[in-house]
């Protein structure tokens, strides 16, 4: 679904490179979290897979096509929820009309049915709905659309706790195995229990790119009151200490993405050998 | 169906455009009704013999600063940083994006005013002859002064359609600058040329010449049809000009 090859990018104004040499592979039936810390490039990236940006070195291919070109087709299988964005006065059903007429598999019945499950009023303009309420109108029309890659920039930004609910609800409803959602977010633990695969971006790389069930083959996670010696990442917690330690004995262990991350961006080496190991036995 | 072309998508995204403009054009040209019937009023009729009559200055004014002014809002949403990712991620393709809106600040709107002005002649007509008991010569459509200024209007459209797509805030301004910046440094270029080509008929003194210059090549543009087809084929490329900007559009801030 997506492919990616030696990309190279800056932004013009910027002297030093976003990304040199960065390469991603995410197959259809995905649902994956992308997570980097502030600046690390994951909205820039967004904006390579939907043509908003153009690559200055390497392959980028979207759904067969190179997103440059702002093929239709492409872009009629494509729906990119941004961060921030505005909306235009117009009720929604004047929004659909309008708006789905040009993506051909829109179904308006859908996008009706979801704005019910979502609570957004059809009624009111969109330009003067919450910030929260607008995100949750855009995701349904984004769902209504089929595209087959959705990409959600901070998704869950702005969303009170009962629509975060939904939120998980909606994608997990909404998963198809020729469909992807490619999850941007620092809200790491709206993604738990969520998403099948986690992409850090760092230092314009992409440092991990594992299925959560391969990583929590690998990594064990607990909580003890000393702080260890032979861990790959210990964080200091209410609790105790909160520990990372290589799985030898494949026992069950949730993954937790905030110290995952940790370990990652602090010790990129370590996982990527882990991985190595795993993949040379 | 056709990645670059397709007529039904051409005509959707024409719509989605056009909608959102029928309550502004609508009070502008209420507006316009108002102003044409007081220029009607206020017309002094003694002074007459003028070269082109009230209706069609009138329409010419009203065809320039509403059309030029439009124009150049035409791209507002693809520069604007919230709005850019519904315009420019729509399923259409460029050359829809832009055909679409060329052909509605263009053509289009040039036949809708022509449409418009021959209705708001008609009731500046009807107030003064009400009013004044007197009335114009009718707003003529299709006269040749009428197809001039029509000409001149596509001509400036072309220009400012080009820098709305270029110039991301003040596509008015920047693009009306701009066309001065070439015109005034094509002029000293071939003064600068010619000082240097003639240099006898130059004295160091005195900025104009002070002998004839002997032109050895005459330019060959003579006949009319000439001029015009240079005129039209450097509009065309400035069009393509523009249609290369709106493909490689792309954002470049971190916003």
């Amino acid at each position: 679904m997506i492919d990616i090859q030696n990309l190279g990018f800056r932004y013009r104004r910027r002297g030093q490179a976003l990304f040199s040499n960065l390469n991603l592979q995410l197959p259809a039936g995905t649902l994956c979290g992308l997570l980097g810390a502030n600046g690390a490039g994951k909205s820039t990236l967004l904006k390579l897979l939907s043509g908003l940006s153009f690559p200055q070195a390497g392959r980028c291919s979207v759904l067969g096509h190179e997103p440059s070109r702002r093929d239709p087709e492409m872009l009629a299988d494509i729906f990119l929820l941004p961060e921030e964005f505005q909306l235009p006065p117009l009720e929604a059903a004047a929004y659909a009309t309008r708006f789905g007429a040009l993506y051909p598999r829109f179904d308006a019945g859908m996008f009706d049915r979801l704005l019910g499950e979502l609570q957004t009023p059809r009624q009111q303009k969109l330009n003067t709905l919450s910030q929260g309420q607008k995100k949750k109108f855009l995701l349904a029309f984004g769902l209504a659309t089929q595209a087959r890659l959705l990409i959600l920039d901070e998704p869950t930004n702005g969303l009170d706790i009962p629509s975060k609910g939904q939120f998980r609800r909606l994608l997990i409803d909404h998963f198809q195995p020729e469909r992807s959602f490619l999850i941007s977010t620092h809200q790491v633990h709206d993604l738990q229990g969520l998403i099948d695969s986690v992409m850090v971006l760092a230092q314009g790389q992409i440092l991990l790119h594992e299925t959560v069930e391969a990583l929590e083959s690998r990594l064990q996670i607990t909580v003890e009151q000393e702080q260890p010696g032979d861990a790959l990442y210990v964080e200091k917690s209410l609790e105790g200490f909160k520990v990372i330690r290589e799985n030898h004995g494949a026992q069950e262990s949730r993954l937790d993405l905030e110290l995952m991350f940790g370990l990652v961006t602090t010790g990129p080496g370590k996982v990527r050998e882990l991985f190595r190991r795993e993949v040379r036995s | 169906m056709s990645q670059s072309l397709s007529i039904p998508r051409l005509r959707r995204q024409m719509l989605n455009d056009v909608l959102p403009l029928l309550k502004p054009a609508s009070w502008v040209l209420l507006i316009q009704l108002v102003v044409t019937s007081l220029l009607y009023l206020g017309y002094n009729r003694e002074h007459g013999g003028e070269d082109i009559p009230i209706s069609q200055s009138t329409f010419a004014a009203y065809l320039m600063i509403v059309g030029l002014v439009m124009t150049s809002m035409s791209f507002r949403d693809m520069h604007h940083p919230l709005e850019r990712y519904r315009y420019l991620m729509l399923p259409v393709s460029n050359l829809e994006r832009y055909l679409g809106r060329y052909l509605l600040t263009g053509p289009l709107y040039v036949i809708f005013m022509l449409v418009a002005f021959t209705i708001m002649d008609g009731a500046g007509n009807l107030v003064t002859h009400l009013v004044l008991n007197v009335t114009e010569p009718r707003f003529p459509q299709f006269s040749r002064i009428t197809g001039y200024i029509v000409c001149g209007y596509l001509c400036a459209h072309v220009l400012m359609f080009t820098g709305a797509i270029a110039f991301r805030s003040w596509a008015l301004i920047k693009t009306a600058l701009t066309v001065l910046g070439v015109q005034f440094s094509t002029m000293v270029a071939a003064y600068i040329a010619a000082r240097i080509f003639y240099p006898g008929s130059f004295d160091w003194t005195k900025l104009q010449p002070v002998r004839e210059m002997k032109v050895m090549l005459t330019p060959q543009f003579d006949a009319k049809w000439m001029n015009i087809s240079v005129g039209v084929l450097f509009l065309a490329w400035i069009l393509y000009v523009a249609y290369r900007c709106l493909k490689a559009h792309e954002v470049q801030d971190e916003l």
